[in-house]
């Protein structure tokens, strides 16, 4: 940085209290008097100066410190400052800190709130009393050439010959595009596709969560791709990572979750008397299944549970062959530690303790979404 | 809609996020089951491919800029 002519600084007459770094970087203003003294009365065009570019005087910038971004700014321009220091997208660092801090369990947050306090904010450009014009033209003042392309620095404004400095540096943001409806379009057909899935799924069609999630998904991502060529749907990411999420979260549960939509709410007491091939179905609740009236003799039972508890009872003198799965919870059979964890398998047979072979040996498939199957013997 | 340069960004992400729309689908009407820990790694390699592309198509359009600077009649 080169020093200021004289090593005055310029009187802070602004009543703004945050100007408090001193102009004056840059070459001498050509308007200086022979004995060096910084002249800021007259408007002075001595003999054999340097013409300057037209529309008032420009000092270049020095290299900008970081600073958090007051234009592009989500939260607290941490993203969009970083990014226009280094030239780079600010989506894309949205994005990442997004995917990292999802990555890290949350760890990488701190480091936003870490550069959120370090790096200061910007302030924004403002009228510094202090050197007069510089040369008097009948033109307007234009924007200097560096402010329009994104530069810092001091602009004296020839007609008014006030100098506007930032003594910390300011870049406009990128002029606004007109605002392209491409992503509302995609979005909303998104929309419009999982309602329409959804009621399929409510009225008996067997779509599961997972696959709504995912259609939805599928129309965002085609918008997205329309949107890198045709126009800005970059947005788009935000609701397409939520999705992803949701259908990631959803595979973990079967279709035993969403089959049961239309299966209600509540507890259940299943007490068959006789082996039946509809399904027993329960949404989200505790079902007990009493397989202790059943007649002797074979039979096929299943039962589904999309949230909740399935309690089985059996009788002493029956087998009951489990066959199944559980998406994520636990599994209590009579006289074994409990089992539990996420996309279970049941296959196992639970044999009659008071006579062999089984008076009656009941085959039930099971199919819980997120609960837990316990199986107990009666004492009778 | 007006021309833009081609945002590598939406693209990229709209690809990956198609892929794994269809692979999910399949997945949960096929019963196929998918590791979910490939998901998000999937995703920061997606990111720094479309960082780097970003990267490269501007530092191309510097470099074009600036040889236009040069190829000028200089003063």
């Amino acid at each position: 940085m080169c020093p200021t002519p004289d090593g005055e600084q310029p009187e802070a007459m602004n009543e703004n209290p945050t100007l408090v770094e001193p102009i004056g970087t840059g070459p001498e203003p050509a308007a200086d008097g022979p004995d060096g003294t910084h002249d800021t009365q007259g408007a002075q065009n001595p003999q054999g100066a340097t013409p300057p570019p037209a529309g008032g005087y420009y000092t270049p910038p020095a290299q900008p410190p970081l600073r958090r971004s007051r234009t592009d700014r989500v939260f607290s321009g941490v993203c969009g400052g970083i990014a226009r220091q280094y030239g780079i997208d600010p989506v894309l660092l949205r994005i990442l800190l997004v995917v990292l801090t999802v990555f890290t369990g949350g760890a990488f947050a701190l480091a936003y709130i870490v550069a959120w306090l370090v790096i200061p904010d910007e302030t924004a450009w403002a009228p510094v009393a202090g050197a007069g014009p510089a040369y008097a033209t009948a033109q307007p003042a234009p924007v200097p050439p560096s402010y329009a392309a994104g530069g810092t620095g001091t602009y004296v404004d020839p007609a008014t010959g006030t100098v506007y400095g930032a003594p910390q540096y300011y870049a406009p943001a990128k002029p606004r595009e007109p605002r392209s409806y491409l992503g509302v379009i995609a979005l909303s057909a998104a929309v419009v596709v999982g309602g329409v899935l959804s009621i399929l799924a409510v009225a008996g069609v067997d779509i599961p969560v997972a696959t709504v999630a995912a259609a939805m998904l599928a129309v965002l991502a085609i918008g997205l791709l329309v949107g890198a060529f045709r126009g800005r749907a970059k947005w788009l990411i935000a609701p397409a990572v939520i999705l992803l999420l949701v259908a990631q979260a959803a595979t973990v549960i079967p279709r035993a979750v969403s089959g049961s939509w239309g299966a209600g709410v509540g507890d259940r007491i299943w007490i068959p008397a006789e082996p039946t091939p509809l399904p027993y179905e329960l949404g989200a609740g505790d079902a007990k299944l009493r397989l202790t009236n059943l007649p002797t003799g074979p039979a096929t039972i299943s039962a589904k549970v999309g949230l909740g508890t399935l309690l089985v009872t059996i009788r002493p003198d029956t087998t009951l062959v489990i066959h199944g799965r559980i998406g994520a919870g636990d599994v209590k059979l009579p006289a074994t530690t409990t089992t539990s964890g996420t996309s279970l398998v049941l296959d196992t047979t639970v044999p009659a303790t008071s006579v062999t072979p089984a008076v009656t040996t009941v085959d039930l498939t099971v199919d819980i979404g997120l609960g837990e199957l316990e199986v107990r013997r009666a004492a009778s | 809609m007006r021309r833009h340069d081609l945002d590598w960004v939406s693209l990229i992400a709209g690809l990956v996020f198609l892929v794994f729309a269809v692979v999910y689908t399949i997945a949960s009407l096929t019963d196929v089951s998918i590791d979910g820990r490939f998901v998000w790694p999937i995703i920061l390699v997606a990111l720094g491919a479309a960082g780097i592309a970003t990267a490269v198509t501007a530092t191309q359009r510097q470099e074009k800029a600036l040889a236009d600077l040069d190829s000028e009649p200089g003063e």
